[in-house]
């Protein structure tokens, strides 16, 4: 399902692995996922993700404190989130396997 | 072909108008324009990076995105890696995505156009310049290049 955001899927990934941990507002948001990935979103590049994440039903706006407005993980953003991070696992165990046998 | 000596003083004065003013007018107003965005206080470059996305996309996102910028600037990324971040992505809104498969269905038609009419059967037909003909032609293979990236994104 995130495949289908194209370029965006990488930071929608990360977006959606942080809201995961709880609802979180944008600025957050940005923090936390460079503390566990090291990648740092641009604020322009974290409202893309967001705005495309929300349009799909993956996430959903809960009511604002003040001008910042946290986000959380829909039932069908955590489905997205597994398939996507299956995925990803299934990639780096056969990387890792292959790596093995080359540096055996 | 004929060369701009050919032409005659006037042909001469519009060529150097265009090759020498006009790309020194473009670098004046980008610099005076990027000169006024910096010398801005951090609340007007705020409103300024607003203005560059869709009013109803302002009206859902505005003042929350107004704020992770304030956030983000008073944490010391105020920069232009933050500007074109910012710039790049509204300009991905205010494309929307169906028209990108038209952008590159334009760039391609374009593409091919340059490539050939007008870039390598000109050469043996019109008896274009060789050097301005492979130009074109190369021009042609970059809007190609294009065509197929903006497709993809589609």
């Amino acid at each position: 399902m995130l495949s289908s955001l194209g370029r965006y899927a990488g930071p929608a990934t990360l977006i959606l692995s942080s809201l995961a941990g709880g609802a979180k507002h944008g600025y957050a948001l940005m923090q936390d996922v460079e503390s566990f990935s090291g990648v740092a979103l641009g604020p322009g590049t974290l409202y893309g993700a967001l705005s495309r994440l929300e349009d799909a039903g993956l996430i959903e706006a809960l009511a604002g404190e003040g001008r910042r407005r946290p986000y959380k993980l829909t039932p069908q953003g955590a489905e997205a989130l597994r398939e996507q991070l299956d995925a990803q696992r299934r990639v780096a165990e056969i990387g890792l396997t292959r790596l093995k046998a080359v540096t055996a | 072909m004929r060369t701009p000596r050919q032409y005659g003083p006037t042909w001469i004065g519009a060529e150097l108008t265009a090759w020498i003013a006009f790309p020194i007018g473009i670098l004046w107003f980008v610099y005076d324009r990027i000169a006024r965005f910096t010398g801005a206080t951090r609340e007007q470059r705020v409103e300024r990076m607003l203005d560059w996305y869709p009013p109803e996309w302002r009206a859902r996102y505005g003042d929350e995105f107004a704020a992770v910028l304030h956030d983000a600037m008073a944490a010391g990324k105020d920069g232009p890696r933050l500007w074109l971040d910012v710039a790049r992505e509204a300009a991905s809104t205010r494309t929307p995505r169906p028209s990108r498969a038209w952008l590159a269905a334009v760039l391609w038609t374009a593409g091919i156009v340059a490539v050939l009419p007008l870039g390598i059967v000109s050469v043996f037909v019109a008896d274009t310049d060789p050097l301005l003909g492979a130009a074109v032609a190369t021009f042609g293979l970059v809007l190609i290049a294009a065509s197929i990236r903006t497709f993809r994104t589609a």
